[in-house]
């Protein structure tokens, strides 16, 4: 699916800004929040489409600034692709993915849950199946064992499903060890 | 941050994204997995009225839900591919077990010998006497054949021929036929042992699928 982006430029009435858990203003075209239900909704109650209501910053804390770098760059590139309708995709095991998703996408697990963490909270329904199927498809094909290492699941299994054999439980499966770069925001000094 | 951490009313939706194959290796992770997904995606396992097992030849399982309300396309496109093996044998190489088979040429009752040759990963070697026995199964039969290691009879000989029993079933083996059978027929009641009484083991394959 693509789309031709008509040449049109963003003019200051058009935008709200909105603040990230770490403090940083985002400026965000009102073009943009429609793909985002929460967004959407708060623009629509507190009347920020209207150009004579004084709009305030919109407080997401639950947000960084690094989410919400990712999730404009995803904003933007889905800005003139048509309204997300969600069909039966879970019976769909055949689902393809732009390039551009793909290099998006590619990231380490944690960084992808916070991802769809923040995709939730911000209800995009475009990104939150995307990931979701990113991760089926990381899964597809393989077998428990592999699973459990490409999702960082430890388990509480004690025999193998198929063999019965007793299965060693990997002791560096930590949720710590999984990436190094987190879009979470760091712990405050003590 | 790991998938388990989230709240249950995320994890619903990630599930209702996952395609029931999906869900079903990813319920093989663990117990906390799988109990998840039973109890967030029960409304959509309830549709399910049947589920088909088709075990093929090449030692893959194919296990599709609902085949009644799937067209072919669908149905096939949708199938949970398992390989039993691939969990065990990701690097061992399969013998070749040959033996003769009695095959009737006219209504005469004349008959005349085939070779029959298979791959068996399935296998064990009694360390006393070197016999070896095999088992290979396929989607519609089952064959357990007792060969001598030390004289390499898995390839056929004139004097030392190898035995063969094929069972073949009327209705489709199961993965849990299979397993079963492995288990409480071979693997646990004579463990590297004494060699199966053939006769006893085809009555323990008769009473298993009857």
């Amino acid at each position: 699916m693509s789309c031709e982006e008509p040449t049109t430029s963003p003019t200051p009435e058009n935008n709200i800004t909105v603040v990230s858990s770490d403090g940083k203003e985002f400026l965000l075209d009102l073009k943009l929040t429609e793909q985002s239900e929460t967004l959407a909704r708060l623009i629509s109650n507190f009347e920020y489409d209207r150009t004579d209501v004084k709009k305030d910053p919109v407080p997401l804390g639950n947000i960084t600034s690094a989410q919400m770098q990712k999730i404009i760059e995803w904003l933007q590139h889905h800005r003139y692709y048509p309204k997300w309708e969600q069909n039966d995709i879970h019976y769909s095991t055949s689902f393809t993915f732009e390039t551009w998703v793909e290099e998006y996408l590619n990231i380490p697990n944690n960084e992808m849950f916070e991802l769809l963490n923040a995709a939730n909270y911000l209800n995009i329904p475009r990104l939150f199946s995307t990931i979701c199927r990113i991760m089926a498809s990381r899964i597809t094909g393989k077998s428990a064992e592999q699973i459990r290492t490409v999702l960082n699941i430890k388990t509480d299994v004690k025999n193998d499903v198929y063999t019965g054999i007793p299965i060693q439980e990997d002791s560096s499966s930590s949720e710590d060890g999984m990436s190094e770069i987190s879009l979470s925001p760091s712990p405050p000094p003590i | 941050m790991r998938l388990l951490n989230f709240p249950a009313v995320i994890l619903r939706k990630v599930f209702e994204n996952f395609s029931f194959e999906e869900l079903l290796l990813l319920s093989f992770c663990s117990n906390r997995f799988k109990h998840l997904i039973r109890s967030n995606q029960h409304y959509r396992f309830n549709r399910i009225t049947t589920i088909e097992y088709h075990l093929l030849s090449n030692n893959i399982i194919y296990i599709t839900p609902d085949p009644r309300s799937l067209n072919m396309f669908k149905r096939f496109s949708q199938c949970v591919t398992l390989s039993p093996y691939r969990f065990r044998y990701d690097h061992e190489t399969p013998i070749h077990v040959k033996w003769r088979k009695r095959k009737m040429i006219d209504i005469h009752n004349s008959y005349k010998s085939e070779e029959i040759t298979s791959e068996s990963l399935d296998y064990l070697i009694r360390d006393s006497d070197g016999q070896g026995a095999s088992i290979i199964i396929t989607s519609k039969c089952l064959s357990f054949v007792v060969w001598d290691s030390t004289e390499n009879a898995h390839v056929v000989r004139d004097k030392n021929q190898a035995i063969c029993i094929r069972y073949y079933c009327k209705t489709r083996l199961t993965i849990n036929h299979m397993f079963q059978f492995w288990k409480d027929s071979f693997c646990q009641k004579n463990p590297l042992g004494k060699m199966p009484d053939l006769n006893s083991f085809s009555k323990e394959i008769d009473i298993l699928f009857s």
